[in-house]
Parts: structure tokens; sequence; C-alpha cells
């Protein structure tokens, strides 16, 4: 799906890695997450560029089990060398800031989730702009609708293809240290993230960035609600049960364009 | 300017292209002939790049090109304009002039060239804000065509402009490429529409079956009965 037509299911990991780069940063060098961040990002994108051109180049234009193959081996790679560099254990990091709030009369709100929340509308917001403002912005999205007539405008749609992956897996070099004051960190914290988020993207319509921004929100909330009003251990269900109700009534998404079913 | 000598290219096991020469030299409008399916599209992939050919060469002014990839080929000024159109159609029509300006070399002509395509298609500008995907037919085409000259071209290659068009703005896309040609700009074009293709050409070629069958000036194919009987229906 998207620009290069692929599906990296070692998505998750990367996040995973993120986090514990995070972690071990201020560990070691007592970094703190939110300095550390400005360390992650290029590092992760870095590993995105390389991933792109060593493994997933060579299953480009393959049949979609390839890549599929490729990407779950990765994800099985990674959560095993992190196994066995780092440990099952569920990791974590003290820093004071972790608990602060602000309040609002009554209302108060985690800051780190306060920050997160602003920082991934910001996000979002940059990448809009880049996507639409910039010769690489473009580049990107006229590959994703004809690759051929892009490689005719003179795109070197390798080149997309790493940029885009690499942007994909710099995000997550925000999201890890972001994350890490208020989360933990464990070889398999992945898989839980990726399956948030796929719902998030196939119920705000795929390739829709605004579409996806507001189902997580929607999940956040109906998360929230439901863990409030009904039972904290139905939180999931809840979401999943609206996702499949999107998709019987709408399968193209809330925001997503008619005839671009999953 | 372009000369392709004993090029042959398929897909897999199958051997679409056997030999094929060709020269289309500077300022020309070169006519490409040939019945579906005789490997015309085929061939024009392969001078842009997209499709590898399993042997021959391919040389535009004065180097061998078949060892770079199609991107820096449209750097150098060898411009395709694909067959059915291929907008992005997501994007509205200015963007997708401006992506034609992608390569280096256009994007320091890109304000020049933009003025050229819109006095020349003043429909473009009328519609630049809209989504080229919601353009009939007709105007895909013109978008497609000055997508292709935002490029800045030396040698444009136009892979059947009036396919599927009425006849009406078929006429209004020949005349088009007239004005491109009387610009100065080399132009390649493939089309089902002989006895139109060859009153603009100066010389023809006529691809069967992947292989060169005849070729030579535009009134001898026109005089030809061979071409006559195949194409013409006469
Ligand atoms: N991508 C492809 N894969 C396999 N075969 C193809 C492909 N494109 C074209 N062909 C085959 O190559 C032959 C020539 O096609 P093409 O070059 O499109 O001819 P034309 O443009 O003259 O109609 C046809 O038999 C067609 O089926
Ligand atoms: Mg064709």
């Amino acid at each position: 799906m998207g620009v290069m037509d692929i599906t990296n299911f070692a998505h998750g990991e990367y996040l995973m890695l993120s986090l514990y780069a995070s972690f071990w940063l201020f560990e070691f060098f007592h970094i703190d997450p939110y300095l550390s961040v400005l360390l992650v990002i290029p590092l992760m994108f870095l590993l995105g560029l390389l991933t792109e051109k060593f493994l997933i180049r060579p299953t480009i234009g393959k049949p979609m089990f390839i890549h599929i193959f490729v990407t779950l081996g990765l994800s099985v790679i990674l959560q095993n060398l992190a196994l066995l560099l780092w440990s099952g254990n569920f990791r974590t990091i003290q820093v004071p800031f972790a608990t602060h709030t602000i309040n609002f009369g009554d209302i108060s709100i985690s800051t780190p989730r306060l920050i997160i929340f602003m920082v991934t509308l910001t996000v979002a917001y940059l990448i809009h702009l880049f996507l639409n403002y910039t010769w690489m912005g473009k580049a990107i999205r006229a590959t994703s609708q004809n690759r051929n007539s892009a490689q005719l405008m003179g795109i070197n749609i390798n080149r997309v293809f790493m940029v885009t992956f690499a942007l994909g897996t710099a995000c997550l070099g925000i999201a890890g240290p972001l994350l890490m004051p208020i989360y933990y960190v464990y070889p398999t914290i992945g898989f839980q993230f990726v399956l948030v988020a796929f719902v998030a993207v196939v119920m705000g319509g795929l390739g829709s960035v605004k579409g996806a921004v507001l189902a997580s929100m929607l999940i956040g909330i109906i998360e929230t609600l439901s863990g409030y009003f009904l039972d904290p251990a139905m939180k999931q269900a809840i979401y999943f049960l609206l996702f499949i109700l999107v998709l019987i009534f709408k399968p193209s998404g809330i925001f997503g364009e008619e005839g671009k079913v999953v | 300017m372009l000369i392709i000598r004993g090029l042959s290219a398929g897909y897999g096991d199958i051997q679409v292209l056997h030999e094929v020469n060709l020269t289309v030299d500077k300022g020309e409008l070169i006519a490409l002939l040939g019945a579906n399916a005789a490997g015309k599209t085929t061939l024009i992939n392969c001078i842009s790049g997209l499709v590898k050919e399993t042997s021959g060469t391919i040389e535009f002014e004065g180097d061998a090109i078949n060892a770079l990839t199609a991107y820096e080929r449209v750097n150098r000024g060898l411009i395709q304009v694909c067959e059915g159109r291929n907008l992005f159609p997501l994007m509205t029509v200015a963007e997708n002039l401006q992506l034609g300006a992608y390569s280096q070399r256009a994007r320091q002509r890109i304000k020049e060239n933009l003025e050229m395509v819109y006095s020349f298609l003043p429909i473009l500008f009328e519609r630049r804000k809209q989504k080229a995907g919601s353009l009939s037919g007709g105007q895909q085409q013109m978008v497609a065509i000055g997508r292709g000259l935002m490029a800045d071209p030396k040698i444009l290659m136009l892979d059947e402009p009036s396919l599927g068009l009425a006849p009406v703005i078929s006429q209004a896309v020949f005349e088009t490429v007239q004005k491109i040609k009387e610009q100065g700009v080399t132009i390649l074009l493939v089309e089902q529409n002989v006895v139109k293709a060859l009153q603009m050409a100066s010389r023809g070629y006529v691809l069967e079956n992947g292989r060169i069958n005849s070729s030579g000036s535009a009134g001898e194919l026109l005089d030809d009965d061979g071409v006559r009987k195949a194409y013409m229906g006469i």
C-alpha cells in the first residue's frame, strides 16, 4: 500500500529499536529523552535508508509474498536480537517529568502525553507541507499515483522509495523517545502499537493523513471512555468493533476515496 | 540525434522487438506506424529506459545511453508522453505541469516553459486548479502534452496521442503537435492514424511484429501499396 506498494511488517520493531535507543542513551549517558530525540531521529532515518537499500529494494516489483516474508523475517530477527542483547525484561526510565501534569481547572493533563499530542499534530502538519510544497514531496505523491509516469518526469523513484521509507522510520525516531518517559520497552512491544496504528490508518482511509490523525483521536477517545464507563479490559474490543463496522459500511475508510479498498 | 541499431527487447521469454534500426535527425518529425501489438510502445519504452533491451544500442546526441536510467535520460532532454495519458490523477493540472519540469535541466526554464504551455494550450490555464483525473479525455491528453513540453524536450516522443479521442479532438491534438514541431522540437510520433501522421512527418517507419517492415519518406510511404492496404484499407 502507499508509495511503495509494500507493507512493512517490521515497522513496530523499528519503534522498539527507537525506544531502546532512548532507553540506553538515558541509562549510559543520562541524556534526557526530550534531548536524545534529536539524536534518535537521524539514527532512525539512517537505519531506514540502509534497510530500504539492502532489504526492501530487492523486493520491489516482485510478487507480494516476497516483501511480506522479508519484512516479517526482519521483524522476527529484530525481536530476537533484542531479546538476546537486552533480555525480555520490561525496562523503563525514571524521570521526574513523567508524572508532571498541567491543570486546567478541574482537568489535569499529563504533560508528557500533551507533548506527544502536540508533536504528533505538528509532525503531521509538517509532513503535509512537505508532501504538497517541496519537489521531493511532490515526487513522492507522483510516484504513489503512477510509478511509470513518475520515471518519465525524471524522478529517481529509487531515491523516492528510500526517502519515503526513511521518513517513516524517522517518525518512529520521534515516537520512541517521547513515549519512553511514560512507557516501557521490551522486545515485542512493537506489535501492540502496529496493531492500533494499522486500525487507525485503515479506518481513516488508506493514504489519508487527515483520516489517520482523526481516526487515532477517535480510537483514543473510545479507549478512554470505554475503559472508564465499561471495563478497562474491554478497551480494545470496543474500538475493534467500531473498526469492523467501518469496514462493513465504508470499506474505503472514513476519509478514503471510493474504490480504494484495503 | 537519435540512432537505434539492432535493438531487440521483450518481456520475460517473449521477444517483442527484433533488431530494430531507426534514426531521428534534429528538427525532424518522424512517424512510427504499426498495427496494435506491433511493439511501438515497447520500442518507445526502450528508448526511455523503462524497458531494458536485450541487445542493440541507443545513441542520443552522439552518446550511447543504454546504461542510463530512465530519469537520467529525461535529464538529457529525451522526453516521452506515454500512451493513455497516465497523469497524476489526484494532483491539479498545475502540479502535473510542474512535475513535467522535475529534472534539473527543465527546472531552470520552468517559468518560461509554463508561460509557453499556457499560451499554447489556454484550456490548461483555465483548468489549472482542477484535479487532472476530473478532466475529459481530450483535456487530459493536452495536460500530458503540456507536461512533456515542461520538460524542455530535445526530442519528444508521443505515443498515440489521439488514441480514444473523438475526431474533432484528435484534430486539435494534431494541430498542437504541428505547432510544437514548428517550434523546432524534434518529434517521434507513434500513431495509428497513418494518413494524419504521414502528412506531418518528413519520414516514417512501419513496425510489423517487432520488425521494421518498411521505411522511407512520408510521400513514399503514403504511396506504398503495402502500407495503403494494411493501414488505410485502400
Ligand atoms: N508489460 C508487458 N508484459 C508482457 N508483455 C507485454 C507488455 N507490454 C506489452 N507486451 C506485449 O508486447 C507486444 C507489443 O506490445 P506494445 O509494444 O504495447 O505494442 P503497440 O504499442 O504497438 O500496440 C504485445 O504482444 C503485448 O502483448
Ligand atoms: Mg502502444
